[in-house]
């Protein structure tokens, strides 16, 4: 932003001796003597600093989530206002990133990977209470492609297409099976320098949709309602998503009122709807 | 946009550091045009540093140097109670730092400007050092130094990477506009992206107006 | 009787200069060429500079004294000092400037002495004016006025009056002189013109490049 103001300080000198500029700047010299603009200026300060104090939108919980939960969580968030009044606060991330977060302090209540590991290891350094830890559901991987774009018939024909986004293997759970079906299906090889990575698996499904990449393998929760094409699960290790309450979310009423709501039965429904294979 | 906590927390979060930037940023000018030695371009050097930086790269010095674990977080841990990374007190500290080193070569540029002989009048006279500073360099390089301070204020305001690393991106606490920009594209929310886009446009244009009239010289 | 006794060198990257010579109540003139060291000695007297050799010395007081390490800061020096371009303060009043270095006194007595250093210099109607919208010769009496705010042993010229008319220079060559002459001071003017040195002169100290070579009466 620095830069782009100091850019615009350059065309304004460069523009005054356009006609039009010249006449808005005699306006603004007239209107803005320096007093005035002195005044105005510490009026605004003295405004922002007022009201921003108060209006915080406190939310009652704060989950950081792997971001294939984004829409499913959308529902289950409203399911746990309408059973207990709470409001729940998401950061959606890759749960490689959410677990650095974590372990760097981050004021999270819960936690919820895309996968086990992560948890445990969050756990084992103090910040999680490992009573609540739950594997609450399986992940699958899907396959989109861009608009108007045709689906592949099946998965070893991905090798076909020129630009392929995964999230990023090196802290995404999902881009780490998304790797290993190309590596099972001796492909990775082929197309690794054809590889988008993305910051993580929603970031992946955008760049799809916005036609940056003409294929992407992606979580199946974050596309059930557009073309997709389901991978076989024999191709990668399970994708095995787990949640632990946080050891600063065990006093918040709120954060178990969330996991209550994603462990009850019409939670269970909303994550099958979305694709999770929920464990009984 | 239905939430504009972002906006306001933007708003605060850059006003108090560009304060800071400014205080620390002149102080340290002054300061640094005074020590004549080798070791005063490096520690120049050190401060300007976060210009060149990627924001990214920034935010992650500063989240190891002020994380929960470090020496410095653990000490504002227990003055304070609670850390000092994940919160907005954090944020601030994230566009303290980037804004500063505009500050600070704005302010050098601009004492080093006046001209000496109206110092070394000043001195002769038996102004003191401070008085000379307050007097003298002060009023003079003020408009450099105002212009330094806005652009700092521009940046504090844009920050984006050293933010999202050092304070987190939590919603209703340190979610910063250029943070639930990002979020909204991520989320696919054109509208938030696009509205949150317009609005840290605008703010850019007007402070820009700002400088331009107010520190233009006079005729 | 006061003396001031100088015997020093300066430098600066790529140039030094040799000066000796002693300058008692009156006017003394340094002349030569320009570039031969005549400004490097006023600022070294003023304290702006420290010499790299040889000491500075206003009757018992040191300035300077590069052996013994002694450098009294410019502060405390107790001079007054003139530049061909002024040197004001562009954003504070005429008076402001003046009252600024009246050493000694509460706010409200500083600013009556320096009306009363104004009116002595013939700036007395200007005590308000806008610093910026002066003329030379305006500006060089308010300098005038303002070096002798802090009762000085000592007053350093450096080239005051080549940027102004012949009219005001005449005028401010006799202005000085009866300052001068009143206050018993010690006065150092480093000038090229000619009609300077034979209107204020009471002693001369010649230059040629790099050092002093003779003083005269």
């Amino acid at each position: 932003m620095a830069q782009l103001v100091e850019h615009h300080l350059a065309k304004v000198r460069v523009a005054g001796s356009n006609p039009v500029v010249r006449s808005i700047r005699v306006v603004l010299r007239a209107t803005l003597s320096r007093r005035l603009a002195l005044v105005s200026a510490s009026i605004a300060v003295a405004a922002t600093l007022a009201a921003g104090c108060g209006n915080e939108t406190r939310y009652d919980a704060v989950v950081a989530a792997a971001s294939d939960t984004r829409d499913a969580f959308a529902e289950i968030a409203t399911l746990a206002a309408n059973q207990s009044d709470v409001r729940i606060g998401f950061v959606f991330g890759s749960s490689g990133m959410l677990r650095e977060q974590l372990l760097a302090g981050a004021p999270y209540d819960v936690y919820v990977s895309a996968n086990s590991a992560f948890v445990d290891e969050v756990v084992a350094a103090g910040f999680g209470d490992a009573s609540t830890r739950d594997g609450f559901a399986v992940g699958r991987l899907a396959i989109i492609s861009a608009v108007d774009d045709p689906l592949p018939g099946n998965a070893s024909q991905l090798a076909d297409y020129s630009r392929i986004v995964i999230a990023n293997p090196a802290h995404a759970p999902y881009g780490v099976a998304a790797r290993e079906v190309l590596q099972t299906l001796g492909l990775f090889g082929d197309v690794e320098d054809r590889l988008v990575l993305a910051d993580n698996v929603a970031d992946a499904v955008r760049i799809v949709q916005a036609g940056e990449a003409d294929i992407g393998i992606v979580a199946l929760s974050l596309v059930v309602n557009e073309p997709h094409l389901v991978v076989d699960e024999a191709l990668h290790q399970p994708i095995q998503q787990t949640l632990v309450i946080t050891t600063r979310g065990s006093s918040n009423a709120a954060a178990r009122a969330f996991v209550d709501a994603l462990q009850s039965t019409e939670g269970r429904v909303i994550l099958q709807r979305y694709g999770f294979t929920v464990m009984s | 946009m239905n939430d504009w906590f972002p906006l306001w927390l933007s708003l605060r979060v850059s006003v108090i550091a560009t304060a800071c930037a400014g205080v620390l940023g002149v102080a340290l000018a002054y300061l640094l045009a005074k020590w004549r030695s080798r070791w005063a371009a490096v520690v120049e050097a050190i401060f300007t540093l976060p210009i060149v930086l990627p924001p990214t790269v920034l935010g992650y010095y500063l989240l190891t140097l002020l994380g929960t674990r470090s020496v410095l977080g653990g000490a504002w841990q227990s003055t304070f109670g609670s850390p000092l990374v994940f919160t907005e007190s954090g944020a601030v500290v994230a566009a303290t730092v980037s804004a500063l080193p505009f500050v600070i070569r704005a302010a050098r540029a601009a004492m080093s400007n006046v001209d000496a002989r109206v110092e070394e009048s000043a001195r002769v006279m038996g102004l003191s050092e401070w008085k000379v500073a307050r007097v003298v360099t002060l009023p003079l390089a003020a408009r450099g130094i105002g212009a330094g301070v806005a652009l700092g204020f521009a940046r504090a305001l844009g920050d984006f990477g050293a933010t999202v690393m050092v304070a987190g991106n939590i919603p209703g606490q340190t979610q910063t506009l250029p943070v639930a920009v990002y979020d909204a594209v991520q989320a696919g929310d054109d509208a938030t992206a696009r509205t949150g886009s317009l609005v840290l446009g605008a703010i850019a244009v007007v402070v820009l107006v700002f400088v331009t009239q107010v520190f233009a010289r006079r005729r | 009787m006061n003396v001031l006794r100088v015997d020093v060198r300066v430098e600066v990257p790529g140039f030094g200069v040799d000066a000796t010579f002693s300058a008692s109540n009156g006017v003394t003139v340094l002349s030569g060429p320009s570039g031969s060291g005549k400004s490097l000695t006023l600022a070294a007297i003023a304290g702006t500079l420290r010499p790299v050799r040889g000491v500075i010395r206003l009757d018992d007081v040191v300035f300077a004294d590069v052996d013994s390490r002694i450098h009294v800061r410019s502060q405390d020096r107790r001079l007054g000092v003139v530049y061909q371009h002024a040197a004001l303060l562009d954003h504070r009043s005429p008076l402001d400037n003046v009252a600024l270095a009246v050493r000694d006194g509460e706010a409200a007595l500083r600013r009556s002495s320096a009306m009363e250093l104004l009116a002595r210099v013939g700036a007395g109607s200007l005590a308000d004016a806008k610093t910026r919208s002066l003329s030379g010769g305006e500006r060089q009496r308010i300098a005038l006025a303002r070096a002798m705010a802090g009762s000085p042993r000592l007053l350093l010229l450096d080239e005051p009056f080549s940027s102004l008319d012949s009219a005001s220079r005449a005028e401010l060559r006799a202005l000085l002189k009866e300052l001068v002459a009143e206050h018993r001071l010690i006065a150092l003017v480093v000038t090229h013109d000619q009609a300077d040195v034979d209107a204020l002169a009471d002693r001369v100290v010649v230059y040629e490049p790099g050092r002093t070579v003779s003083a005269s009466e």
